[in-house]
């Protein structure tokens, strides 16, 4: 990934045949038109069910964060996002020209008050759901990447119990 | 047993079953509403004062972690008590944030309300 | 439980995305998508340019998308709709369609006038 935010070219040529960028608005309003036509993209890519809910949460606890982080709460800021498949795997990237606090590097073994802030179980979301999740400071603000398998394993299910 | 008004479209339906207020939960709970239901809520319980908060989930199909972080504040509104409050009719959607979230035993999970109003 | 709509397989093969503000130097740009294009995610970026730009050229296919069986397409539709006259003529998109009709409605006589030029 490029300093802006781009992807490289060999990994953009890859991407570019199921993958869409759009720009968002740190609206909450949004939220949910914002998951819904991701998920169903996802699924759409070859993402079975509990993918795609995964997909979806994990898009909707990043998008949180960055308008109650990022953006303070902000609304009307930009976000761009972009989603595709790449391979056997799903994959988000989440732009942001905030504020730059890496939850990464303020995060904790999860605690039980971690579990009870939204922000907090959000994070806590990504990393159990995600196969990937990438924080990477940029001079202007932060860029997420998720990934997920498209296809869940069965011992998903049991990771999701521990 | 007697119906009352909810004040917003969130809550389908809310009434007093010897003072254990039952609600019917509907649609997508996210950041843009939680707040929304969070006020509707913490109203119903501070004008009723029930003795148990029964809250059937079978008409929402998704919950984010604010939505969760409402669930818990309105347990804690309750006295945080496991027999005060139950949550009915878990889609499998919401059932495992709760899982993950490890929430699934704090709260009484119900099949149904009149399971939970045993 | 919600269904998610279903296009073919073939819909999915994009050239090329078109990266957002900010990310846009020395990316390889897509090919424009149009607002009624059935992946919502190719159909946003339309709505919100024809939104901007107030494109009346674009105007009824804003309104036709108000009846989409998508939320998502709803959504934009009506924010950028909204951007032309300022006003949502009482359209909620997460209305059931049978509450949305009448403001649909007032969109469909709105659009009239306007090619009418009244």
């Amino acid at each position: 990934m490029s300093e802006s935010g781009q992807p490289s070219p060999s990994h953009r040529s890859e991407a570019a045949m199921d993958t869409f960028s759009i720009e968002i608005d740190s609206d909450t309003a949004a939220l949910k038109a914002v998951r819904q036509a991701v998920e169903g993209f996802a699924a759409r890519c070859g993402c079975d069910e509990r993918a795609c809910d995964d997909i979806g949460l994990c898009l909707n606890e990043a998008l949180a964060n960055v308008i109650r982080h990022a953006y303070k709460g902000f609304g009307g800021r930009p976000i761009a996002l972009t989603a595709g498949a790449e391979g056997d795997r799903f994959v988000m990237r989440l732009r942001d020209w905030g504020s730059g606090v890496n939850p990464e590097a303020v995060r904790r073994p999860p605690k039980e008050q971690d579990l009870l802030t939204p922000g907090g179980l959000g994070l806590i979301c990504l990393h159990r759901l995600m196969t990937e999740v990438k924080y990477e400071p940029q001079g202007d603000g932060m860029l997420l990447t998720m990934a997920r398998m498209k296809c869940s394993a069965p011992s998903d299910a049991a990771k999701e119990s521990t | 047993m007697s119906e009352l008004t909810t004040g917003t479209d969130l809550l389908a339906s809310a009434r007093m079953d010897k003072a254990r207020l039952v609600v019917a939960v509907r649609g997508d709970i996210d950041m843009n509403n939680s707040p929304e239901l969070r006020r509707a809520a913490l109203d119903l319980i501070d004008v009723q004062k029930p003795s148990k908060l029964v809250m059937n989930l079978s008409d929402v199909s998704y919950m984010d972690s604010s939505a969760i972080a409402v669930l818990v504040e309105l347990l804690r509104r309750m006295g945080r008590a496991k027999e005060r409050m139950a949550l009915t009719n878990l889609q499998p959607r919401v059932k495992g944030l709760l899982e993950i979230a490890r929430l699934n035993t704090i709260f009484e999970v119900a099949a149904d309300e009149a399971d939970a109003l045993k | 439980m919600e269904k998610r709509p279903k296009i073919a397989a073939t819909n999915i093969s994009i050239a090329g995305a078109v990266l957002a503000m900010g990310m846009a130097g020395g990316c390889i740009p897509g090919p424009s998508r149009e607002i009624d294009d059935p992946e919502p995610l190719a159909s946003i970026p339309a709505m919100k340019r024809a939104g901007d730009q107030k494109d009346m050229k674009q105007a009824g296919k804003l309104v036709e998308q108000l009846e989409s069986d998508d939320y998502p397409i709803r959504f934009y539709a009506i924010g950028a709709l909204e951007k032309y006259t300022h006003d949502d003529f009482g359209y909620i998109p997460y209305k059931d369609e049978s509450l949305r009709r009448p403001a649909v409605e007032r969109w469909k006589d709105w659009l009239k006038r306007q090619e009418n030029g009244t």
